[in-house]
């Protein structure tokens, strides 16, 4: 998929540029590694921009007929607000996500300070813009991942839930697919997504203000809001791991739900969350994000099974006939008909 | 009342042997639907047929996304030894013979022997879809831009036929054609030293051998009637 194109760019040029891959870099003295030049943050800027997308990526919002707002702050979803500095408290149905960004660590093996934190930067904003993109509302930054919302006043929860498996499925393609060259090209681990999604009803969410004065925000006290956190963390690497509620939104993804002890072969997984009084028994299943992502209307699947974007709605410059005649040319059609 | 720990033991052996009895169009269908996500399929009683439907998604070597087709797909029960049946339900592609469909959408992916030949090995179903349906679609997209195919095509009816013999097995002529039909099908078997019945004095081992078996296994009748009607063009 090459939605993401302009974001690898970058990431591959800090890599490049980063002095640990080129000179020794011990043998360096402290004011030659600072002279070493490296990315600054202006740079970083031109090429990420933090409020624009990408090209591609911007193409790709336009196709699915979406536009991001990038007007929103963290920690005050913009339908409930209001409810900063207030006494009130709301119920609302919300859902909850939490993509994990794992693996970073490992960079810092192999490059400076500044490269890991371009490569890091890159990837969550690529994340922030494509959650938004799918009019997501990224509630907290929460280490190098996210930590969003899905829904709000104007929206069913099935909907919400539909945007954010298309959100979390496109996301990690990108960090399974795109990303993935790039850093075992280096010997480098890979890294990878954990993601945990669930939803919490009218019933089970309430919105309010957290903290005091300044240090709050409104936020949502939910059992499924912690459960989502919770499901991340049985996620495998790049897998996406969803509650029962997300599942009986979306009935016509069923054969995409499987629940997480089939995997992990131990019953004790089966249930996220029991209260045994009450039969009340939550389970989790692993969301087999890649088969939802390639039968989604804005997916193609390419001759060599990589997934493409379908462009509709914009006319496609780059299309070229000649890069059809390779597949074309293998066809000799007849006619027998009466 | 809940099952017992028996019954659920037989319930998983049955489920085992439902899952073992899958038919080998279903097991290949598992594996096309990787390649193919917007296929479906159901099991036709009435035609004894599985029925293929859904959207083929067509992108080029660049992977840049050109168009879908809405298609159709009968697969003979006899899978893998069939040949399916390939429908366009959209209508991107003229209904016009110069197009290679029928009025009803039916596309003539190749000429009927080489399918033919290819069902008498056996197919595979997603080699079948990217060989022969993909590349036909890709093909139709190329000739809407640039009004002409990006390979070969074969005449229509007739002409087609003595095209297949001239291009796929390198005969001469309709007499050479002629010749060697009349050879296989005649009563006696062609020895591999015997010279080659294309008339060029070659053994037929070093020469024909690999065209008459393949043209064996059309049918007798196929040959038959080609010969007939080839013949009948020279007088
Ligand atoms: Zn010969």
């Amino acid at each position: 998929m090459h939605i993401f194109d302009d974001y690898v760019k970058p990431i591959r040029a800090a890599i490049a540029a980063d002095p640990k891959s080129g000179k020794l870099y011990e043998t360096l003295s402290f004011s030659e590694r600072s002279l070493q030049k490296g990315f600054d943050f202006k740079v970083f800027n031109q090429q990420v921009p933090e409020k624009r997308l990408l090209p591609n990526l911007a193409d790709f919002a336009n196709e699915l007929g979406l536009t991001p707002n990038f007007e929103q702050g963290l920690g005050a979803h913009p339908d409930f607000s209001h409810l900063k500095h207030s006494e009130t408290l709301e119920d609302h149905y919300i859902v909850s996500m939490f993509v994990d960004i794992k693996g970073s660590t490992n960079l810092f093996k192999k490059y400076t300070p500044r490269t890991v934190w371009i490569v890091t930067n890159t990837i969550q904003r690529a994340a922030i813009h494509t959650c938004l993109i799918f009019g997501g509302y990224v509630h907290r930054l929460q280490g190098d991942g996210l930590f969003v919302y899905f829904g709000g006043k104007n929206m069913k929860p099935d909907p919400a839930v539909k945007r954010s498996l298309q959100f979390a499925s496109v996301f990690s393609y990108f960090v399974k697919e795109d990303l993935k060259n790039i850093f075992s090209e280096q010997g480098i681990e890979n890294i990878y997504t954990r993601i945990g999604v669930d939803l919490g009803y009218d019933r089970d969410v309430i919105w309010g203000m957290a903290g005091i004065g300044e240090i709050s925000e409104v936020t949502t006290c939910s059992l499924h809001t912690s459960l989502a956190s919770k499901m991340q963390s049985y996620a495998m690497s790049n897998g996406i791991v969803i509650g029962d509620n997300i599942k009986k939104e979306s009935p016509e993804l069923t054969e995409f739900y499987i629940p997480v002890c089939h995997r992990t072969q131990s019953e004790n997984d089966r249930y996220i969350f029991q209260i045994p009084e009450e039969r009340f028994n939550y389970t989790q299943y692993d969301f087999n994000w890649l088969s939802f992502l390639k039968r989604q209307d804005f997916i193609a699947t390419d001759f060599l099974g990589n997934l493409q974007l379908k462009h509709k709605a914009v006319v496609m410059s780059n299309r070229n006939v000649a890069n059809l005649a390779p597949i074309a040319a293998a066809s000799k059609p007849y006619y027998d008909f009466e | 009342m809940l099952p017992t720990s028996r019954q659920l033991r037989l319930q998983v052996n049955l489920i085992m042997i439902l899952n073992k009895k899958k038919s080998p169009f279903e097991r290949d269908f598992i594996v096309a639907k990787e390649r193919f996500p917007k296929l479906t399929y159901v099991w036709n009683a009435k035609i004894m047929m599985w029925v293929i439907t859904g959207e083929l998604d067509i992108c080029d070597v660049e992977g840049v996304y050109w168009n879908t087709f809405q298609i159709t797909i009968l697969v003979p029960r006899g899978y893998p030894y069939c040949v399916p049946i390939v429908a366009e339900k959209s209508t991107i592609i003229p209904r016009d013979i110069e197009w290679h469909i029928s009025p009803e959408g039916i596309c003539c992916l190749d000429i009927s022997h080489n399918l033919k030949a290819m069902s008498k090995l056996g197919i595979d179903l997603t080699s079948f879809i990217s060989e022969k349906v993909y590349t036909y679609f890709a093909n139709q997209l190329y000739k809407l831009e640039k009004n002409k195919y990006a390979g070969g095509e074969y005449a229509h009816h007739l002409d087609g036929v003595i095209q297949y013999y001239i291009e796929t097995h390198q005969l001469q002529d309709k007499r050479a054609i002629v010749a060697m039909l009349q050879q296989i099908t005649s009563k006696t078997n062609i020895g591999r030293n015997d010279p080659c019945p294309c008339g060029n004095g070659k053994k037929t081992k070093h020469c024909h051998q690999s065209s008459i078996d393949t043209l064996k296994t059309l049918g007798h009748e196929r040959l038959l009637s080609d010969l007939k009607n080839i013949s009948e063009t020279i007088k």
